[in-house]
């Protein structure tokens, strides 16, 4: 059996003795879960139960790329994997340029087993893989890592995954930093720095196989319309194209979407300004692989001034949001915030949220200056956040118990400062609007990775005049896309959730589910079958992402989590956004998780899969393994919050 | 005598190393069964401080896959950084990018002449 | 039947993405004649910022169709401007985008 799209192998590196070795990749499980995000889980699902601590030996790190990465579909995507120190799935994509090497070395799915007992970091080139004494890479940044990965090995084009200081301290929620400052997985970097494995690095010069090119080509033409600046009919393409999330700034303060002050407030003045960015720090375009947009991504510098020198890569994240969340007005803080984090490894929302946390805490003196090491710590004090996110990066004092994560910092702390700490399943939350947009909010609280908006994004129509009318939705668009009603949002978020998972498996970037692309997978089948030499048609390629969500929800499931942990925080549900008089979410919460549940197939008391639900998806592994843990008698509620 | 017309650089600033150009270049030389950017006829160079990307041609033979006239590579460079055209045209144009990212920070990131929405020079006194 | 008097009412417009590009700022106050809507903001537009109009209101084209006109107003959750002729009032803040 030949492959296309799927290199067809998969590469397991064992750190307690060394043992490297590849396997066949299941064909059964790659057409099942296409790649990347859903053959991570499929393995997660097969090696890691519940028995397994997340600190554990037996806990795995699985890096996967899928059957189009390498083409220019896949667009660098990686997901990583791992169970999250809260034992959710520790989920996360990054960009760039790493998994296509992966893909051109030959692998789909690199597999990390045991711990070292000292640091190492692994090498991939080609059929060339080994471990590597680590011990003058660790302590150091993930800047200096690659670097000296780089300069070690010679290789110019090598790119790296490395973990920084946060992950090797096991901050909650570390992340695996990529080359060009992408990074994602929560909680991997934490999993990542405990099995002490400092850095992987990969290169690749082999092919990627095309079943079909004539066929490939054409729908790649047809796709790249969605994206080119001359025939794209969706407004966020152009503005996108160079600004990125920054542009989202004023939108979300219009919107009343911005959680300035810790969500205590939807409008913030002055908000920082995406033009000035463009026009003081941007230097030149810098892209993941085959990005088709000009310049999501933008090399930045400070070219003077405070943090003069400071320099790095930013794309979506739209990094000046957290200063509104801390209250500062200043590019210069929040551009060396976002340093520091991808210099450690630190996860974003987990510094900014839980400084956040502290500072509520500081004014309304919940904790005082005998908590903070001294500080005063009080919106808008641009330099107490960067010292607090350094005391974080390296567990220093009061950085300490910020490092757990909010909501753990928030149960030592106690005195009710748990209704402050913005978390979901134990996960700082992100800068995604809930009460003016709810099915974001039921799309947070259902999340198998905790608080993650890849899964479902985005969440928006394109222009309903631009919608066939012949189009067979599984919504109603015109319901399901109020913003502040809870009607139809069981099926829009189930919809939004397996068909993202589809994008996040085959992979591509979720940027890319724009206009048309968003609704019609059509495009999105035709790329894959003309790939792989698949030939299923559209029920049985949306069946793929259905099979992934639910055998990731069977994941947390197993794990203890419940109905009640699909949550949003407190204040989303009982505080109005004053600012634009929006009311608190309320009980429609609990209603459009009912209509969601019961939609999916599963149990509206517990959240769990039905047995018919899961069979009917071919999860009978699942169904078996469920039966012989007694999940569907289980009694228990959840509550790992 | 016509001027020669070729695949060339308007500037590495306007490179965003996404590598389209490499990764559909070697599309075409493997006849389309698949991408290998190794063995294309054009690399991006990644400078090891990550300053610049440098594309380097090396493609002396007419594209087997043209759009409208341009190379699949020129095709598929979301910046514009790649151009197929004679020395006199590339000249004028690079001169033309030069003023306009002057005039406005956004032509940092793609030539004026792929930019298809009205725009006007960037009053930065106001900002 | 006596017209009343025009009386100017102020709006507050913010430029953001492709459109502060079109526009060279990012946010600036316009005196609009009572009474005023959208259409009349994008005469005023499209003679400060010839080629404006088009973007929003495509000749023969679906108004706002590949952009959008948020409005906030009077600290009510905002909405989207749809129709050219929605009226406007004094302190509208609008972000064209």
């Amino acid at each position: 059996m030949s492959w296309h799209g799927w290199a067809g192998r998969v590469l397991r590196v064992d750190l307690a003795t060394g043992r490297i070795s590849t396997e066949e990749l299941s064909m059964q499980k790659a057409r099942d879960f296409i790649g990347c995000r859903g053959l991570n889980v499929a393995y997660l699902y097969d090696e890691v139960g519940p028995e397994v601590g997340p600190f554990d030996q037996g806990n795995k790190l699985i890096f996967g790329a899928g059957p189009l990465e390498g083409t220019p579909i896949g667009m660098g995507r990686v997901s990583v994997l791992t169970k999250h120190p809260n034992r959710f799935l520790g989920e996360g994509g990054a960009g760039g340029h790493w998994s296509a090497e992966l893909k051109f070395a030959g692998y789909d799915l690199v597999i990390v087993e045991n711990k070292a007992e000292r640091p190492v970091w692994l090498l991939i080139v080609d059929d060339k893989v080994e471990l590597r004494d680590a011990s003058h890479l660790w302590g150091r940044d993930t800047k200096e890592k690659h670097a000296i990965v780089r300069e070690e090995t010679g290789i110019a084009g090598i790119h790296v995954a490395s973990v920084g200081m946060a992950g090797e301290n096991l901050a909650a929620n570390a992340k695996v930093q990529f080359t060009l400052d992408h990074s994602g997985g929560k909680g991997c970097g934490t999993i990542m720095g405990d099995k002490k494995l400092a850095a992987v690095a990969v290169k690749g010069s082999g092919m990627v196989s095309v079943a079909h090119g004539d066929r490939f080509l054409a729908a790649y033409r047809n796709f790249h319309k969605t994206f080119d600046l001359n025939t794209t009919r969706d407004a966020f393409v152009p503005s996108w194209s160079f600004n990125s999330a920054n542009m989202l700034l004023e939108l979300f303060n219009e919107n009343g979407w911005v959680h300035a002050h810790n969500a205590q407030m939807g409008l913030f003045e002055p908000m920082l300004n995406d033009v000035e960015y463009m026009d003081k720090y941007v230097v030149r375009p810098e892209s993941s692989f085959c990005c088709p947009l000009p310049a999501c991504g933008r090399r930045y510098e400070i070219k003077e001034g405070l943090f003069a020198g400071t320099t790095g890569d930013e794309r979506e994240v739209g990094f000046a949001q957290a200063a509104p969340i801390v209250g500062i007005h200043s590019y210069p803080h929040v551009i060396k915030f976002r340093d520091m984090c991808n210099r450690a490894g630190l996860d974003e929302d987990q510094a900014m949220y839980s400084i956040a946390w502290a500072m509520e805490c500081y004014e309304r003196g919940v904790i005082n200056r005998s908590d903070t090491d001294g500080m005063e710590l009080r919106f808008g004090d641009a330099d107490a956040f960067l010292t607090m996110t350094d005391k974080i990066i390296r567990r220093e004092g009061f950085g300490d118990i910020l490092a757990l994560g909010v909501a753990e910092a928030a149960k030592r702390i106690g005195k009710g400062s748990e209704r402050f700490a913005l978390s979901i399943k134990g996960k700082e939350l992100e800068r995604m609007p809930q009460r003016n947009g709810y099915q974001m909010a039921l799309g947070l609280a259902v999340s198998e990775g905790g608080p993650d908006h890849t899964r479902w994004y985005p969440p928006y129509p394109p222009n309903p005049k631009t919608i066939p009318a012949d189009m067979d939705l599984p919504f109603d668009p015109f319901k399901a896309f109020k913003t502040r009603s809870p009607d139809d949002k069981g099926r829009l978020v189930r919809w939004l959730y397996d068909s993202r998972a589809i994008v996040e498996s085959l992979p591509s970037c979720v940027y890319m589910i724009r206009a048309m692309l968003g609704i019609d997978f059509r495009p999105w089948l035709e790329l894959f079958n003309s790939c792989t030499g698949e030939n299923g048609d559209l029920d049985d390629f949306i069946q793929k992402g259905t099979r992934i969500v639910n055998l990731e929800r069977a994941y947390i499931v197993r794990e203890g989590f419940r109905r009640a942990d699909d949550t949003i925080p407190r204040r989303m549900l009982e505080e109005p956004v004053k600012e634009h008089n929006i009311p608190p979410i309320g009980d429609n919460l609990e209603i459009m998780k009912d209509d969601y549940y019961q939609v999916r197939g599963w149990d509206k008391e517990t959240a769990i899969p039905k047995e018919e639900t899961l069979l009917g998806l071919g999860l009978g592994n699942v169904v078996e393994d469920f039966k012989r843990r007694g999940i569907w008698e289980s009694t228990e509620e959840g509550g790992h919050e | 005598m016509s001027a020669l017309i070729k695949i060339a650089v308007v500037s590495a600033d306007l490179c965003s190393g996404c590598r389209s150009c490499e990764t559909w270049c070697s599309f075409v030389l493997a006849k389309g069964r698949g991408f290998r950017p190794e063995e294309s006829r054009i690399h991006i160079e990644t400078d090891p401080q990550g300053v610049l990307n440098i594309p380097h041609i090396n493609c002396l033979e007419e594209c087997q896959l043209k759009h409208e006239g341009d190379p699949i590579c020129v095709e598929m460079c979301p910046t514009g950084c790649l151009i197929y055209t004679d020395d006199e045209d590339l000249e004028s144009k690079r001169a033309l990018w030069e003023q306009a990212r002057q005039d406005q920070p956004l032509f940092r990131l793609i030539v004026p002449w792929k930019y298809p929405y009205p725009w006007r020079p960037l009053k930065r006194d106001e900002l | 039947m006596n017209s009343p008097q025009p009386a100017p009412i102020h709006v507050f417009v913010k430029y953001v993405g492709r459109i502060a590009v079109m526009t060279g700022r990012v946010r600036e106050s316009i005196a609009l004649d009572e009474p005023a809507n959208a259409d009349h903001l994008l005469d005023v537009m499209e003679q400060r910022y010839p080629g404006f109009r088009p973007v929003f209101d495509p000749p023969g084209g679906v108004f706002n169709l590949t952009t959008a006109i948020i409005c906030r107003r009077g600290g009510q959750p905002s909405f989207s401007i749809v129709d050219p002729q929605e009226p406007l009032k004094d302190g509208d803040v609008l972000t064209f985008w």
